[in-house]
């Protein structure tokens, strides 16, 4: 299969690349638990610490970890105006008073921007944490590997997850293929007079007609093979099987998850240290 | 008139990436009109890329592929240009806004007619198959073209009869065809555009010999009713030997060798350094030739072969019955 060029992967070889997927699967978990935990701005700058430290160890260029975050800038701009208006003024140091509205006061307050800034970090931090973790540095086929693995003790209570493994990695196989399938069949159809550029919204999806029927033609037919070879190799359910590519829990994993609860130790023990000392952030 | 030519060409895939790929360098070609031109090369030698180029669904990274001299992927600029030299080298007066005017209108109409006068036939074509019948699907293209329905009616019937199959078929769903004639009604929705040049990309890959040859006949049927220029692309060094005028020759992206299919055969060495080979009956005439038997050069079809060996045979006066086997 080739090597996955789709999705957000970033080839590269790190400490963070190489780590087991249910690690990082369980590591992304910890650094959520920790962003939410995040009480007073000590806090706030470990966190942010330790995002850079691990977006400088997975050796994704900086560029990469900004462009994934463009796409959230809308929900980041709404979080930071919401916290900024709609703090409660009650005992609050006002900046610049709006008015008055149903027998409340409305207006900036320091609190105000204080939370409006950590709720930036924190979602910042989010995004660029998880992304580092998981989409940047797993290929989907590890993480569908790793989830499988640690959802395996669902099987007890009888939900197939191995099956939904296997689905999961088929889809994921099929991706490259049904990507060149598409080109292949575009380039057919214009070369047979379809325009796919101009023309309105009505003309443009009655142009992807001759696309998609062809489409899902040779996907069910691909399907189908399968399914039949997968048939003649004896393939019925999971039960019982075997891994070619073992998952191997490595001492450098455990000294990895380690880390990350420490960074929710030292949230928390920050939280309860500076608990008046620094003003607070809900 | 249908002057089809790259002038170095070069293609790269994923340009200024980590996963660039050169896949043509430097070609330059021409194909002869109303003539048969088969493109060879081992696999990976950018075959398909070429053949992709020549109707403007890839565009050069640099160089110029042109139809009677017209930039073929519709680029303004291209043409603005040529324009400009135009009236420099005739010393008119130039009106940059009127020139600019003129190349657009002209690249847009290159842009919507490239695809009727250079019909493109990609590898497995029956994947492009979609409509509900037959003669629907053979007339998408005519019906893209904007001709009336009795154009297209008259169309359809007459492809049909070029690729060798039944009218009775043009009612069927294209789903429920063998293979072989699925193949050959994805071609026939090609031909049904009348295009000046027909490009073919391994249009007999996957069938039996038997399927093999109508393919061919039908193309070749086509070149003669319609007096279109053929280029065709195979892996097969004996359809090439059985069927073209001229060869063209590719390794890693470049253009090997080109002539007359005589020129080609006639340096086997060559050939087998690129991974590529005469057809086996030339080799055997050649291995009888070696042997101090008078065989004549140029042989490349077994039939010809035949009566070769049969007139050898008659000459030295022996029964010529052995000759068939
Ligand atoms: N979509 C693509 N993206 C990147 N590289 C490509 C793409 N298509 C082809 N190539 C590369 O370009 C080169 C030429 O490919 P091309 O398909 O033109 O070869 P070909 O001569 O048609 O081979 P074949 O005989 O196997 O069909 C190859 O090295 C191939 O890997
Ligand atoms: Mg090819």
């Amino acid at each position: 299969m080739n090597s996955i060029a789709f999705g957000q992967y970033y080839q590269a070889s790190s400490g963070i690349h190489r780590m087991d997927p249910r690690t990082k699967i369980i590591a992304m978990l910890l650094f959520i638990v920790a962003t939410f935990l995040c009480k007073n701005i000590l806090s706030f700058a470990l966190l942010i610490l330790f995002t850079v430290v691990l977006s400088l160890l997975s050796r994704v260029p900086m560029r990469l970890i900004l462009k994934s975050i463009r796409g959230v800038v809308f929900i980041i701009i709404l979080a930071a105006l919401v916290n900024l208006f709609l703090t409660s003024t009650e005992g609050a140091t006002m900046i610049w008073r709006i008015g008055e509205w149903n027998g409340r006061e409305y207006g900036i307050t320091q609190e105000g921007i204080l939370r409006a800034v950590c709720m930036v970090i924190r979602i910042l931090c989010l995004i660029s944490g998880t992304s580092i973790l998981l989409t940047f540095t797993t290929t989907p086929i590890e993480m569908t590997d790793g989830l499988s693995q640690l959802l395996s003790p669902l099987m007890k209570i009888k939900i197939p997850v191995d099956l939904f493994a296997m689905m999961m990695s088929i889809a994921l196989r099929f991706i490259p293929t049904l990507i060149e399938d598409t080109r292949r069949i575009m380039n057919a159809q214009k070369a047979r007079g379809t325009d796919f550029s101009s023309g309105g919204l009505i003309k443009k999806a009655k142009a992807l007609i001759p696309i998609l029927i062809p489409l899902f033609v040779s996907s069910f037919k691909r399907g189908e093979e399968l399914a039949t070879a997968m048939e003649c190799r004896c393939y019925h359910g999971g039960a019982g099987r075997t891994r070619m590519n073992k998952l191997h829990w490595k001492v450098s994993d455990t000294m990895g998850l380690l880390l990350f609860a420490l960074l929710i130790g030292a949230v928390i023990v920050l939280n309860l240290t500076l608990r008046g000392v620094t003003p607070a952030i809900a | 008139m249908a002057e089809l030519s790259l002038n170095r060409v070069s293609y790269l895939y994923n340009p200024k990436t980590e996963s660039e790929v050169r896949a043509l360098t430097d070609v330059t070609l021409s194909f002869p009109e109303r003539k048969i031109t088969g493109i060879i090369g081992h696999t990976g030698s950018g075959k398909s890329t070429l053949v992709e180029l020549l109707n403007g669904l890839l565009r050069p990274t640099s160089g110029e592929v042109t139809l009677d001299g017209e930039n073929v992927d519709g680029d303004w600029k291209k043409k603005y240009e040529k324009l400009l030299r135009y009236d420099r080298e005739h010393g008119q007066k130039t009106n940059r806004h009127s020139l600019k005017k003129r190349a657009k209108i002209a690249a847009a109409e290159m842009r919507r007619t490239i695809c009727f006068r250079v019909g493109l036939v990609m590898q497995y074509p029956e994947y492009q198959l979609f409509d509900e019948t037959v003669e629907k699907d053979i007339g998408f293209g005519p019906g893209k073209m904007g001709l009336s329905d009795e154009d297209i009616r008259e169309r359809v019937l007459e492809s049909i009869r070029i690729v060798g199959l039944d009218e009775s078929i043009l009612a069927k769903s294209p789903f429920d065809l063998s293979g072989g004639q699925k193949r050959r009604v994805a071609i026939a929705g090609v031909l049904a555009m009348h295009p000046e040049v027909l490009v073919l990309d391994e249009p007999a890959a996957g069938l039996d010999p038997q399927g093999r040859m109508d393919i061919f006949d039908c193309i070749r049927r086509y070149r003669d009713e319609l007096n279109a220029t053929v280029v065709l692309v195979s892996h097969s060094m004996e359809d090439m030997a059985s069927f073209c005028d001229h060869v063209v020759v590719m390794n890693r992206g470049q253009v090997a060798m080109q002539g007359t299919r005589e020129e080609i055969f006639s340096r086997p060495d060559e050939l087998v350094r690129m991974n590529l080979d005469v057809p086996q009956i030339t080799r055997l005439m050649m291995m009888l030739r070696e042997a101090g038997l008078q065989v004549p050069y140029g042989i490349y079809t077994v039939e010809d072969a035949i009566r070769a060996v049969s007139t050898l045979f008659d000459a030295t006066g022996q029964a010529g019955g052995d000759a068939d086997e």
